[in-house]
């Protein structure tokens, strides 16, 4: 649900630098697992998830104006690590076009791997749980769906609290201060300060921001708040492909 | 999201900014998400917002809707406004514009820039597995988008996309998308069959075309960069106003010479949406000399080698089980087809002609029987025969894999290591031979039907292979696109002396381009094989094969029945105008003098 929500310019820049850090030592490790001679037999599996990703993303759901991600099934289908693969191309084609922060690739594809991954893992344990009572998929896919999206939602809600740890007083964000247990901008002395927030209110009066931090609490009610409603749909639509494809290619499902 | 119209304005654009590198466009996108970064008041963001409008209209963008396009992140960081709400409006103000902003540079670039060179030059720094999924993904994504389109369009004609029943329809919907994910399996394994006969081996081979870069518009939008982050810059130090009051002209003078340059400069007419129609008339097919001899017999229930000709594929009673247990059986006759030789497939649906030719590939392994190609098992020694075999498979858009018609027909030399300079020798020779020299720089998925055909033949064709093996290469095409590739089938035969074998259902044209012909029977027996001439007359033989005749032995067959004693049943519109011709001759009494 996250993968739209980071626009360019509003996280601290050695957030978005260790997003990319992370994202690309994980991109590097997942490419190595996809050892050569497998490459060309996984590499237009690879193209056609993160394909089906994108052509689900274009598609409106009418009435209400509502599109999936598939981040659950495509873990369920590739497993994480290349899951991991497919979160990423999927959000630098997206950033491509404008649909999120190109800065902020490297935050989103962490979000949104772990949306495969841990989709991928919820999806097994109830399978594995339930199977002999309940015969459907459709439960255990349209739960690991609520719970991964409820998680993946917390760590959206974390990377914020991360770029303004508190948000009455900590507007320098960088460094850790070990004193204050806050953290202080790097650049604060230089002349690039990635701040959202400006400490001075200088002589341009309201044209520049002012002294206040995201608001914690409001953002993660907001987000919850209209991210749940989007849990659901994404759990039932997930259900109903997940519960098509055991029926007509089951073994994409469960190996 | 309509990234289908944005793609299409990237490709179709010829103003300043589209033939600006893409170097040079990447660099000036990372000056202006450099300004959104650094920006933190409303006035810059504004004029940034402004000067990057200016580069839609000088890149000759539809303004309105790009912008609209591009206002789609504002709607999400709205939260994040909502979240940082402190009683002044500048600062949910700030938030929105930076996506804004951020958005509109991203649109920027990827509408002026074909996603070929853009991926060319990101992809150097990705993992080469990561980079090649990368444009399988783009290339997928186009023919997912098509059929997810058609299957919109069903569902709505069957009434499933019904007003007032929202939750059938997102189920309906969600059923839809299941079926495009399934049917995308089979198009992932299409895909890696495709790549294995065309020699992947690791990597998506690419010339160095990425490098290139164009300074005399590359200066515009990297100008405008540097000036915004100067700008922004100043804003920040401080120093607005002078920035403000030194910036504006500067933007304002770039802007006007750009325009100016842009209107007055070489506007190329638009490509037609179905470029077929503009190519050369076709041959005149039904002249071509390849007229089967009246009083050839090929060597029917004879093995050829007993008649000292050199045989290069054999398949002999062949069984395969599918996975999901279908049986076929390919026994009766052995297929085999003899070095120039031109070899047609006929057969009804389902009776394994795609089996045969994807045993012959190496993609299918028989549970038993034999099958060999040059001398080779090509499931086990596919490698040892790869470049003496082109493959044209039946859905054409699932083997052009790179991302210019270029690249695509050097896939197969690149990856069996030729050198660049050979490469380039090769595929310019192919193209001028197939007269597709003008699709070059094309980007595939925008190629009618009938030049994505032809540009799937050059990839065959381009390392001069002995056998060219095509499933139902006139599938789709308009006539004369099919009339274009039977004369061009000939002249390569003719020419170069390349043997080929094809499937088709279209009994009509088999005449033009076969030399021996091969019946199949529901289920997989191989029951006649023959000249067109020998099996077309033998009507016993097309109906066990399910197949109609051709519609000139139906019409003499007609006329006979009618009395007219006309002969045998032509197999070309001459020889039935000459057959018409003598008929009159004798029927109608002659004016004497």
């Amino acid at each position: 649900m996250s993968h739209i929500h980071i626009p360019d310019g509003v996280l601290p820049l050695w957030l978005i630098a260790a997003g990319w850090v992370v994202t690309l030592a994980l991109l590097f490790l997942a490419a190595r697992r996809l050892s050569e001679p497998e490459a060309g037999r996984k590499l237009p599996l690879l193209g056609v998830m993160a394909a089906v990703m994108l052509v689900g993303m274009s598609t409106e759901f009418v009435p209400i104006a509502y599109h999936v991600n598939l981040t659950v099934l495509a873990g369920i289908i590739v497993g994480p690590a290349m899951g991991f693969v497919v979160a990423f191309i999927v959000d630098l084609i997206l950033a491509l076009f404008g649909h999120g922060g190109i800065t902020v690739v490297g935050l989103n594809t962490l979000i949104i791997g772990a949306e495969c991954a841990l989709g991928y893992y919820f999806f097994r344990a109830l399978y594995r749980l339930l199977h002999p009572r309940i015969k459907s998929v459709a439960v255990p896919a349209g739960v690991a769906v609520v719970i991964t999206l409820f998680i993946s939602t917390m760590l959206l809600i974390g990377i914020v609290a991360l770029s303004n740890v508190d948000p009455s007083k900590a507007r320098d964000t960088g460094s850790l201060d070990v004193q204050t247990f806050s953290f202080k901008n790097p650049f604060e002395e230089g002349v690039i300060s990635n701040r959202v927030i400006n400490p001075e209110k200088e002589a341009m009066g309201n044209f520049y921001l002012h002294d206040s931090g995201i608001n914690l609490g409001r953002f993660a009610t907001a987000v919850l708040l209209l991210g749940s409603i989007g849990w659901i749909l994404e759990a039932m639509i997930t259900a109903v492909i997940v519960q098509f494809i055991y029926r007509v290619r089951r073994e994409l499902i469960v190996q | 999201m309509d990234i289908a119209a944005l793609d299409r304005w990237a490709v179709q654009g010829r103003s300043r900014i589209h033939r600006a590198s893409p170097l040079g466009k990447l660099a000036a996108t990372m000056l202006f998400i450099a300004c959104v970064t650094v920006a933190r008041d409303v006035l810059t963001l504004i004029t940034l917002y402004i000067a990057l409008a200016a580069l839609v209209v000088v890149a000759r963008l539809p303004l309105r809707r790009t912008l609209m396009i591009a206002a789609y992140p504002a709607i999400f960081a709205l939260l994040f406004a909502f979240s940082q709400w402190d009683g002044q409006w500048a600062t949910p103000v700030v938030i929105v514009l930076k996506a804004m902003d951020a958005g509109l540079a991203m649109v920027l670039l990827i509408s002026s820039t074909p996603y070929p060179q853009l991926f060319a030059v990101i992809g150097r720094v990705l993992p080469r597995v990561v980079a090649d999924a990368l444009l399988l993904t783009y290339r997928s994504f186009f023919l997912l988008l098509e059929e997810m389109d058609h299957l919109i369009t069903a569902l709505r004609l069957r009434g499933g996309l019904l007003r007032g029943r929202p939750m059938r329809t997102i189920r309906n919907l969600s059923v839809a998308l299941g079926v495009l994910l399934v049917r995308s399996f089979d198009l992932g394994q299409r895909l890696y069959e495709a790549l294995t006969l065309r020699g992947y081996s690791g990597r998506f081979p690419s010339g160095g075309s990425w490098k290139r870069i164009a300074p005399t518009y590359d200066g515009l939008p990297v100008m405008v960069g540097a000036i915004l982050l100067a700008l922004a810059v100043a804003s920040q130090a401080g120093r607005l106003p002078l920035a403000i009051s030194l910036a504006a002209p500067l933007l304002a003078g770039v802007g006007f010479v750009a325009t100016v340059f842009g209107r007055h400069g070489v506007r190329e007419p638009a490509r037609p949406r179905h470029p077929a129609t503009q190519m050369p008339p076709a041959p005149g097919v039904w002249q071509s000399d390849h007229h089967v001899e009246d009083d050839q017999e090929p060597f029917d229930h004879v093995h050829p080698e007993a008649m000292g000709k050199e045989i290069i594929a054999h398949v002999s009673c062949v069984r395969h089980t599918y996975s999901d247990s279908t049986i076929v059986s390919l026994c009766g006759l052995d297929f085999i087809v003899t070095a120039a030789q031109r070899v047609v497939i006929l057969g009804p649906n389902g009776s394994g002609k795609s089996t045969l030719l994807y045993h012959l590939l190496g993609l299918l392994r028989p549970d038993e029987g034999l099958v060999r190609l040059f001398g080779h098992d090509p499931a086990q020694h596919w490698s040892a025969v790869r470049e003496k075999v082109g493959v044209v498979l039946q859905n054409v858009d699932e083997q052009i894999l790179a991302p210019t018609v270029y690249d695509d027909i050097a896939f197969s030399p690149r990856n069996y290591a030729h050198s660049e300079e050979e490469v380039k020798t090769l595929v310019e020779k192919v193209m001028g031979d197939l007269n597709i020299t003008h699709l070059r720089d094309k980007v595939p998925h925008y190629l009618s039907g009938g030049e994505k055909r032809k540009v799937a033949l050059a990839g065959a064709l381009v390392l001069e292979p002995e056998l060219l093996i095509m499933d139902e290469p006139f599938e789709g095409l308009d006539p004369k696109s099919r009339d274009e590739l039977i004369a061009l089938l000939n002249r390569l035969h003719e020419n170069k002396h390349i043997s080929f074998m094809l499937t088709t259902h279209e009994v009509d044209i088999v005449p033009q381009l076969a030399d021996s012909v091969y019946m199949l029977v529901q289920g997989g027996e191989i029951v006649e094989h023959g000249t067109p001439r020998r099996l077309f007359s033998r009507a016993d033989v097309l109906a066990r094969s399910n197949i109609e005749p051709p519609v000139l032995a139906r019409l003499f067959e007609t006329l006979r029945d009618c009395g007219l004693d006309v002969g045998g049943s032509p197999l070309t519109v001459d020889e039935a105008a000459e057959r018409l011709v003598a008929w009159a001759s004798r029927a109608v009494p002659q004016p004497t003098d």
